[in-house]
């Protein structure tokens, strides 16, 4: 099953950001950043702590404005969209998002098609269908109504991307969703993303699971792009000795038809 | 699906139930009082104003109809806005301790009534007792006005973290103010009746009074309940709330504006009455489950209740005395607050 | 021989003039410090703490209003150095006496201000008067030869303070005039008391009458119970308090019990921070109590604040209300 049982829009667009500059005081956070996301691939955001990760994301999602620049999803200016339109259009899973209140998984879901009701509206059984869709797809279903406390780590995420496929979004933004997972939580987690089809752009900490699953790649570095495209070709020894500083390059898997990250050692910082 | 109608469904059981409990109450808080009239002639004296005809004295008129009944009916006012407001702000600042009085409402609204209880400035032909809900209201707003500016300093948004800085100080700014006032201008048992004053009281309500909070707490139902499912949003913080489609600054604008006047409104009449706001929408939360239509449909009615049944007791448990009401809802408030943080689940 | 003869003579002339200088001797107001000899040392107890007073006081120092207000009853103003703490105005009649005296501060002065005046008698009506940072510790000012009396009303220790009753207050005035060395002053002034008092009760205007005295407060009113000032003028002009049964001078009282009573005219007393108008207008405005028969009719009577407190004021209290009752003819 993919996201084409639940897609509400007629393609997958391509998410487009320009000349994107965020300061934050004095310090520029974001200097002149361009991405490209195309439709229906999974783009990876890389770079090490510190280097803009999260704020470019949010930019992309349209949470936040930029002193300069512009998003385009297709070839609609994101904040041009009202609050609700937008949230129909692009959802971000975040970092770190917990609470205490105690809400049963299906509430958490369900809390994903608030964009597509009204103020004092009724809940709609098209609602229903929608929650009950993207609970099997993430494979929740058995753990519909536990409450949030009693879930481990990797059903939360699970939750938290379920949610964010209720609302039906072209783009699905992906703030490293992985953190606090186990290396099989992880790799089911990542897998299911890539399936859904949807234009994503996922920041990563990890190389090798970017490697592994996403199609192309975009390098921040200190507020910058250091670098982006196609996963391979991107990812060379020189870059990774200049942003990671360490000695590593691309090669091929020796049993699947891919690459895989191998690395020598770190490289000092000075050399 | 039919878990999903079965939580509505039992929502709607509790609130039927507690709607129930809310006129039972009544019916029994109107037949007590500093004079005895048993239920009876409480219908009676109901029934001939709702146009049922029949024979009630003068008295029996005047203490069910124009004394008892109004502030029954303030009672139950008052706590559903207190406890609405209450469950508004928690969810709004993610913080289980936030209660009405979060945005200097309280403090705001002292500094008004003890400026004219104390200081005896004359506003425009009002009575004493108008005169300190006036200044009052306007009081509240001021504290408001100041927190909301310093909160907003900054131009993030009106932080959770800023906001509650900002009403602590405030606070202690506004008691400073009426400490200086009380002490330096101070005639006679002023302390007395300031302490009086803020611990709360609804003996002095009649109609009319009691009309202007009935619609503050209609306002407060209709406005808050339509942002229910924002509330909703905000579960997993700002950001979530966000990404859902929530303009996160102008729902905090709104909010925040709106519990604070119609707490405003409430204070003004009744003083400052506190717990029901932080301990009701705590009680309801187990019964009703999470979802904020439901928490604050039956926050409304429980802070009603609650309330109702503070009042009845503040003037009914000493003979011929009123114990202020706040000390009870504090005195009531207090262990079962202490009861729910310890039975919390570790989350 | 003439010397020896001389001396009786001369001792009898002596003796004649002194005697002849005691008999003509001072007027009782003036200070002859020859009287302090068989007046003086007074000794008692006040509030468990012994007041011995060698001689004369001259600089008496009054720190409450009741107190200025003894002193200036028994006609003893020009002994006083300086008042403080009033809590309305001084009455009338003794306005121009009290006007000389400076007065120290418009609530407590400071222990500086205090002894600037050089008192060598401090007189209060409440114990906070001998709190640390006003007059201090009673047992230190009579260290420093400064002797004090407490109105035996405000004792600290509430067991040993006198029921309020008109007597008690005579009585004090009986051990201010003696501390004073004037004890005549307070005989004429407690006998004028008491005949005032017999012709306000002969009268009885309030007979047959149930009244409500009404403090301050609005929402839950403040009412004169049955233990104090209150009761006191109320039995003397002979009518009913409808608080009697409260065991106190002053507690809370509940309008449905005024609703429920509808009192034939209500007393209301004027502070200054609560005046009687105010209150006036609260029940005429308030849409249940105005319905009230007292209120409609105009049953309302004033009384000053400090002539409803256990005090010297007390009895012009009760000729206050005697006839203000008389005026308003309510009597069935």
């Amino acid at each position: 099953m993919t996201h084409r049982d639940l897609c509400v829009h007629s393609s997958t667009p391509d998410l487009r950001a320009s000349g994107i500059v965020v300061r934050l005081g004095v310090d520029v956070v974001l200097d002149d950043v361009d991405v490209l996301a195309r439709g229906g691939r999974v783009t990876a955001l890389l770079g090490p702590n510190g280097s803009g990760k999260t704020t470019l994301l949010h930019v992309l999602a349209g949470l936040r404005k930029p002193d300069r620049g512009t998003v385009l999803v297709g070839d609609v200016a994101i904040r041009s969209l009202s609050h609700r339109r937008r949230a129909q259009t692009v959802a971000l899973v975040e970092q770190h998002a917990t609470t205490t209140t105690d809400l049963t998984v299906r509430q958490v879901v369900a809390l994903g098609r608030l964009p597509h009701r009204r103020m004092l509206g009724a809940r709609g059984d098209s609602g229903a269908e929608v929650v009950d869709t993207v609970m099997d797809l993430v494979g929740l279903t058995h753990l519909a109504d536990r409450g949030w406390t009693t879930l481990s780590g990797g059903e939360r995420q699970r939750a938290h991307l379920a949610r964010t496929l209720a609302q039906q979004p072209a783009v699905l933004l992906l703030d490293e969703p992985t953190n606090h997972l186990d290396l099989g939580q992880q790799l089911r987690f990542l897998a299911l993303a890539r399936d859904l089809g949807l234009t994503t752009v996922a920041a990563l900490h990890d190389l090798e699971l970017a490697t592994a699953f996403c199609d192309d790649v975009v390098v921040l570095n200190h507020g910058r792009v250091h670098g982006q495209g196609p996963v391979t070709s991107t990812l060379t020894a020189s870059l990774l000795r200049e942003v990671y500083h360490v000695d590593a390059s691309l090669d091929p898997h020796p049993r699947l038809d891919r690459h895989h990250l191998v690395w020598d050692g770190h490289v000092e910082e000075n050399s | 699906m039919s878990v999903a109608r079965l939580a509505a469904g039992r929502a709607v059981v509790v609130v039927t139930l507690t709607a129930a409990a809310l006129v039972a109450s009544a019916a029994v808080a109107l037949s007590l009082g500093s004079v005895d009239v048993p239920v009876a002639r409480v219908l009676a004296v109901l029934l001939r104003r709702l146009g049922a005809g029949g024979e009630v004295t003068v008295l029996e008129d005047q203490l069910v109809w124009q004394l008892r009944l109004p502030r029954v009916m303030g009672a139950i006012a008052a706590g559903a806005v207190l406890a609405l407001c209450g469950a508004v702000l928690q969810s709004l600042t993610r913080n289980d301790l936030a209660d009405p009085f979060l945005l200097g409402v309280s403090s705001g609204a002292t500094v008004g009534a003890v400026t004219i209880m104390v200081l005896g400035i004359e506003v425009g032909g009002l009575v004493a007792s108008a005169a300190v809900s006036v200044a009052a209201f306007a009081g509240a707003l001021a504290a408001l006005a100041v927190v909301l500016v310093i909160a907003s300093a900054g131009g993030r948004g009106l932080s959770p973290h800023r906001t509650v800085l900002a009403g602590v100080a405030v606070a202690y700014l506004c008691s400073a103010y009426t400490s200086v006032v009380v002490i330096m201008h101070g005639e006679g048992d002023a302390a007395r009746r300031v302490l009086s004053w803020t611990l709360g009281s609804l003996a002095g309500l009649r109609w009319d009074s009691t009309l202007v909070l009935l619609g503050a707490a209609l306002v407060a139902l209709v406005w808050f309940f339509a942002y229910a499912e924002r509330l909703d949003a905000f579960t997993f913080g700002e950001v979530s709330a966000q990404s859902l489609g929530v303009p996160v600054t102008s729902t905090r604008w709104v909010l925040m504006v709106g519990t604070a006047v119609v707490t405003a409104t409430t204070v003004a009449y009744v003083g400052v009455i506190g717990f029901v706001g932080l301990v009701v929408p705590h009680l309801v939360r187990p019964l009703v489950g999470n979802r904020h239509r439901a928490v604050l449909l039956a926050s409304a009615a429980g802070g009603s209740l609650l309330l109702m049944w503070a009042d009845t007791a503040a003037r009914s448990l000493v003979d011929r005395q009123e114990v202020p009401v706040g000390a009870l809802t504090a005195l009531l408030g207090a262990p079962v607050l202490v009861w729910l943080m310890a039975r919390r689940p570790r989350a | 021989m003439i010397r020896r003869a001389a001396m009786p003579g001369l001792s009898l002339a002596a003796g004649a003039v002194l005697l002849l200088a005691g008999c003509a001797g001072a007027p009782e107001k003036e200070t002859a410090t020859a009287e302090s000899g068989d007046r003086f040392p007074v000794e008692l107890v006040n509030c468990d703490h012994e007041v011995v007073v060698a001689s004369t006081p001259e600089r008496v120092v009054t720190l409450n209003q009741g107190a200025t207000e003894v002193v200036l009853a028994l006609g003893l103003g020009d002994r006083l150095a300086g008042t403080a703490y009033l809590d309305d105005a001084i009455s009338d009649r003794w306005a121009q006496e009290y006007e000389q005296v400076p007065v120290l501060a418009a609530e407590y002065p400071t222990n500086e201000a205090l002894l600037e005046a050089e008192p060598d008698l401090v007189y209060a009506s409440y114990a906070s008067a001998f709190d640390k940072g006003v007059a201090g510790d009673r047992t230190v000012l009579a260290g420093s030869g400064i002797q004090s009396y407490l109105s035996p009303f405000g004792c600290p220790d509430k067991s040993q303070r006198p029921a309020p009753t008109f007597d008690a207050v005579w009585q004090e005035l009986d051990d201010v005039a003696e501390l004073l060395g004037e004890p005549g002053t307070s005989k004429a002034l407690v006998s004028e008391q008491k005949e005032t008092l017999e012709s306000i009760r002969d009268a009885a205007p309030g007979q047959g009458l149930t009244a409500l005295w009404y403090d301050s407060g609005d929402k839950t009113p403040l009412v004169g119970g049955g233990q104090s000032g209150p009761q006191l003028i109320l039995d003397a002009v002979g009518a009913e308090n409808m608080f009697d049964d409260i065991e106190r001078g002053w507690g809370e009282g509940s309008w449905e019990d005024v609703l429920a009573t509808d009192p034939d005219v209500i007393v209301l007393a004027d502070a200054s921070w609560s005046s009687a108008e105010e209150k006036r207008a609260y029940l005429e405005k308030d849409p249940v109590l105005s319905e009230l028969t007292a209120v409609k009719k105009g049953a309302f009577v004033t009384v000053a604040y400090s002539e409803a407190t256990p005090g010297v004021r007390m009895v012009d209290g009760a000729a206050s209300v005697a006839s203000q009752l008389a005026d308003l003819d309510l009597r069935p």
